[in-house]
């Protein structure tokens, strides 16, 4: 740790980076100022606060240059694995191979909030017959369309089944455009009935072992076309060592959320964890150095939690999240209205568990994708969600709706009840769109009355 | 065969055949609009799920994974404890033997369920004797497309029980449905059983007749779903398509776009937000003005 921790905004970065500099700060080959980011298009950079640690700065560095660093691999003769909807599974098959990599073409949801609508996706999308209906990832195909976002996939995957039918949906006006997807099967997730072998999952549910060996056989396809991609073979042996690499990232990431959660004082805020959970979808491109900047971030966070050092008041009210929220300001607004982060489902709780290390890799790989809290029974994430926050000590969840999200209409009635039914604690439902300026007010109000019900609770 | 209660069900893709089969009675059910529109859900999946909550004759009922927002709403059933709920994952995709077979082992899984309610399982003369009465009773019912008017296609989504208004409001403005492509139309019939494979293996070629031929929108790729509409559209000589969708259903709301790039003739876009008396008029003005338009 270098100084007090603090949420600093851009402006006040630079000084922070220069002190940093003059301390011995060694950047890595994509680091340097985070403003050069608003200035080449993402200008919702400039109203946010950031954690003002060293590890942050190469955190958001990392993440705001993948682009970058898809086109460099390109250049290195690398091919191109664009990886939709699983989000977690087949990053972690293409990074097996060291000429291939993958990227979630998903990601670009976040673009029209990142470059405050500035970037023209969304009328690209509204173009397309794709309107406001949809939930922001509508803004994926503009990015393919314009060519200036990432580079154009050699190859492109979308899991389809018990999937939101936007995503399904928008990747079909995607192929429709002329790019061809391979779409493999995830079927929904049920429980086993009696007469079945039931297969423990990552996670700690369970599945019947007739899907599991489906989604096996349905990944197997996609292996095949990882293998005709990348001209060699994808061996069990390479994809065990791939699975060990990406335990790697999600037993670091376990690490981060342990201290981040749990401890009295909050050493890293909401944004920064958002960003850092991120990674292990697809280690933003470039697994080697995923490692080291979360390596770099636990021991920042192992750093404070030792000094008792935090970047929010101690009382801070303890909120468990659910959903990714589309405007990044708003993991600030949680702080500002006086919460802190202590637990996460954002979609992705499957690709922070690990990945069985016992069983074959493929069947592992099933397993793992068909953990996703999003292929199953709402209930069924609902539990893991209570489980969640009794672990991490949470003392309200908010429900933070997508707008035009499928899954979004019913779901978190279905969790906001059972929530309420199991942990008798407060929850409540937001929406946040990409740009959530207009309705902050509304937010705040919400989110701030939720601290102070759980404040008047405490008492 | 013995009659007990009967088994609730809307997807295209559940085979009433294999629940008569079992001794229970099909019931597909069209729910009425629900007369109020809430932000992000489907109103037909709201008002399916009303449906069934009300429906005291349903001994159980049968959801699928073809539209997101039935799934979801099989979650609040579920939670609602009312009625066994059966939740059948129909694949997406379609063209791998994988999915083929994994549509057949979700049937033989609905026929444990339908046991586990009081059914009992048939033999396979005795299943192939049901598919042979459903198949001649799909195959006697009337066609549409007789009489006068602008030929026009209905496509899109299922239509609430009360939307069968909407082919008269097409004959008052002149034109006539020739081809119902709508979830609730002649689309989702599944293929004439093969005489020969329903006798030697009438599940499998139960399974084909709906799995193998249905085309729809929710399937990756969707590209047999426009195969089999130009054909149609060609066929029958229609001159306009009236595409009919509910609000928030992004399956078919995405289709809109990549139908309008390919077909020849105009199409009226019509959403359906399952509301009140106003949005029927608006929806009468409109077909007028499109038929008016095509004339």
């Amino acid at each position: 740790m270098t100084d007090a921790p603090a949420r600093v905004s851009i402006a006040e970065w630079r000084s922070r980076r220069r002190q940093l500099l003059a301390a011995g700060l060694r950047e890595p080959p994509y680091g340097g100022p985070l403003d050069r980011h608003v200035d080449d298009g993402d200008r919702r950079l400039a109203r946010l606060l950031f954690d003002n640690s060293a590890a942050s700065l190469r955190l958001w560095n990392f993440v705001l240059t993948e682009e970058d660093r898809l086109h460099a691999a390109r250049a290195a003769g690398c091919r191109i694995v664009g990886a939709m909807k699983d989000l977690g599974t087949v990053p972690v098959m293409v990074f097996s191979l060291e000429n291939v990599v993958a990227f979630y073409p998903d990601g670009a949801w976040w673009i029209p909030c990142l470059m405050e609508q500035s970037a023209g996706l969304l009328s690209v999308a509204d173009r397309l017959g794709l309107n406001e209906s949809f939930c922001p990832v509508r803004a994926m195909p503009g990015a393919f369309v314009t060519g200036e976002h990432f580079p154009r996939p050699d190859l492109l995957t979308c899991s389809v089944g018990a999937t939101c039918d936007d995503f399904s949906a928008i990747a079909q006006r995607l192929e429709g455009l002329g790019y061809p997807i391979l779409w493999w099967e995830m079927p929904h997730r049920r429980r086993p009935d009696p007469d079945e072998k039931p297969v423990a999952l990552p996670g700690g549910l369970f599945a019947p072992a007739g899907q599991v060996a489906f989604v096996s056989g349905e990944l197997g396809r996609v292996r095949k076309a990882i293998e005709d991609l990348a001209g060699r073979r994808l061996d069990d042996a390479a994809l065990a060592a791939g699975i060990r690499r990406a335990n790697r990232v999600r037993r670091l990431l376990a690490g981060l959320r342990e201290l981040g959660f749990t401890t009295a004082v909050c050493p890293l805020p909401a944004l920064e964890m958002l960003l850092a959970e991120m990674l292990a979808i697809h280690f933003c491109s470039d697994r080697a150095e995923c490692i080291r900047v979360l390596e770099e971030l636990l021991a920042e966070v192992r750093t404070r939690v030792r000094c008792g050092a935090g970047v929010l008041p101690r009382e801070a009210v303890r909120v468990f999240w659910v959903n990714p929220v589309a405007d990044l300001r708003v993991m600030n607004l949680l702080e500002d209205c006086g919460g802190r982060l202590c637990g996460t489902d954002f979609m992705f709780c499957h690709a922070l568990d690990a990945i069985p290390e016992d069983v074959p890799p493929m069947e592992a790989l099933a397993r793992a994708a068909i953990a996703d809290p999003m292929v199953g029974p709402s209930a069924d994430r609902a539990e893991r969600i209570c489980a969640d926050v009794r672990h991490f000590g949470a003392e309200a969840v908010v429900v933070s709706r997508i707008p035009g999200a499928s899954h979004c209409a019913t779901e978190g009635d279905v969790i906001a009840r059972i929530v309420r039914e199991k942990l008798g604690i407060p929850v409540v439902e937001i929406e946040v769109p990409p740009i959530s300026d207009a309705i902050r007010p509304g937010l705040q109000t919400r989110l701030e009355a939720l601290v102070e019900t759980v404040r008047e609770q405490r008492r | 065969m013995i009659t007990m209660g009967s088994m609730v069900y809307s997807c295209p893709f559940v085979p009433a055949e294999w629940i008569a089969a079992h001794g229970l009675h099909p019931r597909r059910i069209r729910p009425r609009s629900p007369g109020c529109v809430q932000a992000g859900v489907c109103p037909y999946a709201r008002a399916f799920v009303g449906a069934v909550l009300a429906d005291d004759r349903a001994c159980g009922v049968i959801v699928t994974t073809v539209c997101d927002q039935m799934r979801r709403a099989a979650d609040v059933l579920v939670l609602e404890g009312r009625v066994p709920v059966f939740l059948m994952h129909v694949p997406t995709t379609w063209q791998t033997p994988a999915a083929q077979r994994y549509y057949l082992d979700e049937l033989r899984r609905l026929g444990r369920f339908l046991t586990r309610l009081g059914g009992a399982p048939p033999s396979d003369d005795a299943l192939a004797k049901v598919m042979l009465d459903y198949d001649e009773a799909r195959s006697s019912a009337a066609s549409a497309g007789a009489g006068q008017g602008v030929p026009l296609a209905l496509l899109g989504g299922p239509l609430f029980e009360d939307e069968c208004g909407l082919f008269d409001l097409v004959e008052d403005a002149g034109g006539r449905i020739v081809l119902d492509a709508s979830e609730t139309g002649e689309r989702t019939r599944p293929a004439p059983f093969d005489r020969r494979r329903l006798r030697e293996e009438p599940l499998l070629e139960l399974a084909d007749a709906y799995f193998g031929h249905i085309p729809d929108a929710f399937r990756r790729p969707d590209g047999e779903l426009h195969v089999w509409l130009a054909r149609e559209l060609d066929r029958r000589l229609v001159r306009g398509i009236v595409f009919r969708r509910c609000v928030w259903c992004d399956t078919w709301a995405a289709e809109l776009g990549r139908l309008k790039e390919w077909v020849k003739v105009p199409v009226l876009d019509l959403d359906a937000d399952g509301g009140d008396r106003a949005s029927r008029d608006r929806t009468a003005g409109r077909l007028r003005a499109f038929v008016e338009m095509l004339t």
